[in-house]
């Protein structure tokens, strides 16, 4: 079995972060925390606290931000941008984005606020980046955009957008689910003003456990409200992060998984993932590129991520994909990858595309032999 | 009759990372819950032994560490009076 659909999950885990997630339930040490104050309960406010600066330190972030955990990289962006967001204000996102971004902002439109996607170029994808100025309304409050495309792989120049952003006073969100543990973010410059994470994909962690590094000044509305073990009697949600956006109790196995797959990371370090990507992406673009049976989408000159989309003649990327598990055990995610705009940008609204997705834990040697099944299909 | 101090934070988030840089510097410290008598909240309270509290306050102010207030317990088992402690140029 080879499995190449690590941008929509990583399967393949360190070792370490299933066996903190079962030492978290069976070790009978972590309790609720925040809620009192025996050893159970601040072992786990302990770990979080922990995890919360491991996760700053990692995302070169000052103590002018912080990290709260959410479920998932979707509930931190629902968070953000209905958090943000008011009737009158305009924001801006990209094709790039992912349903992600998209579906908030449609359900933000119906409450009488506005938004402009920032379009991309035919064949390659690559954003077009002169519509930032012309799509700029004096209500603009937002730019919100995916760090890559979950496409092509092709990692956006955010030194632009920032550039953008600040000389406009703009807020800036990033989604970086699909580049967090691929390359190196870095918010030391304070240009960015929160970024949504999530665990399960580069990050090496568990499903169910993400958040947001966002500046401690954000005036962030939140979207759940609960209990937090603080001023149990005042009926609004205390107004400090991170507490703010964590109502309810939070997920230790989770919590503590996540932290083992951000130090695998640490260990590894992020220029040698970069690195084993590359080799990867080179492995296929150089066999396949002048095939001309195959189309590549996306562009292989600039920055990317161990992503990447193709189609094989006219025929459906679903059958491709189905006959890569059927008859080799190839996983792989065929369609649009909750990413129309994209889609329609590279003209793939009809056919989708094959999406391949690399891990650590593959091999220049899968890379190779999975060129071979694709040219003798 | 005994006597300590309480540290009292706006919020649990606060009370750990103060836990964590007292901890650091090895104060005989530790978490309790907030005492009802003087706030209505389930947060966390650091009680701290008065012999160390010269110390931790200079440290609590050149660290700026968010503690929100000062009180000096005094009583046994389940009586104690609190009084708040006011710090000058705090």
């Amino acid at each position: 079995m080879m499995y190449l659909d690590n941008a929509a999950t990583t399967l393949y885990k360190p070792d370490t972060v299933g066996e903190a997630m079962k030492d978290a339930v069976n070790h009978h040490l972590y309790g609720n925390p925040g809620r009192g104050t025996y050893d159970f309960a601040l072992n786990s406010a302990r770990l979080i606290l922990q995890t919360r600066k491991l996760i700053r330190d990692f995302f070169h972030a000052d103590e002018t931000y912080e990290v709260v955990f959410q479920n998932s990289a979707t509930m931190g962006l629902n968070t953000l941008l209905k958090g943000l967001l008011v009737p009158g204000d305009h924001a801006l996102a990209t094709s790039w984005d992912h349903n992600a971004i998209l579906r908030p902002l449609y359900q933000l439109q119906k409450n009488g606020i506005t938004f402009s996607l920032i379009s991309s170029e035919p064949a390659t994808g690559t954003l077009f980046y002169q519509e930032l100025e012309q799509k700029l309304r004096p209500e603009t409050k937002l730019l919100i955009c995916s760090h890559a495309s979950n496409v092509t792989g092709n990692v956006l120049d955010l030194d632009q957008i920032k550039t953008f952003c600040q000389k406009h006073q703009l807020l800036l969100i990033v989604d970086v689910a699909q580049t967090a543990g691929q390359i190196e973010i870095d918010l030391h410059d304070h240009l960015i003003d929160a970024i949504c994470f999530t665990g399960h994909k580069s990050l090496y962690g568990p499903t169910g456990i993400g958040g947001i590094c966002l500046k401690k000044t954000l005036p962030v509305t939140p979207l759940l409200s609960g209990g937090d073990g603080i001023r149990s009697f005042d009926k609004e949600q205390f107004p400090q992060l991170p507490s703010l956006l964590e109502a309810g109790t939070p997920n230790i196995p989770g919590i503590m998984g996540l932290a083992k797959g951000i130090e695998y990371i640490k260990q590894k370090g992020i220029a040698a993932i970069q690195k084993q990507m590359d080799t990867f992406t080179s492995i296929l673009y150089h066999r396949l590129h002048s095939n001309s049976n195959f189309t590549l989408y996306g562009d292989f000159s600039g920055s990317r991520v161990g992503t990447i989309s193709f189609n094989y003649q006219t025929i459906d990327s679903a059958q491709i994909a189905d006959y890569l598990w059927e008859h080799h055990q190839i996983a792989t995610r065929s369609g649009y990858h909750c990413a129309p705009k994209m889609h329609e940008a590279l003209g793939t609204a009809k056919q989708g595309t094959v999406r391949l997705s690399f891990s650590t834990f593959n091999t220049p040697e899968e890379i190779n032999q999975l060129v071979s099944i694709l040219e003798s299909i | 009759m005994s006597q300590f101090g309480l540290l009292l934070f706006s919020s649990t988030h606060d009370a750990m990372t103060v836990e964590a840089q007292l901890k650091q510097s090895k104060y005989s410290i530790r978490l309790i819950s907030t005492p009802h008598a003087l706030a209505a909240t389930c947060g966390f309270a650091i009680k701290y032994p008065l012999e160390e509290e010269h110390s931790i306050f200079a440290q609590i102010k050149e660290k700026q560490l968010p503690v929100e207030k000062r009180f000096h317990a005094e009583g046994e088992k389940f009586q104690f009076y609190y009084q708040e402690v006011e710090v000058k140029g705090d």
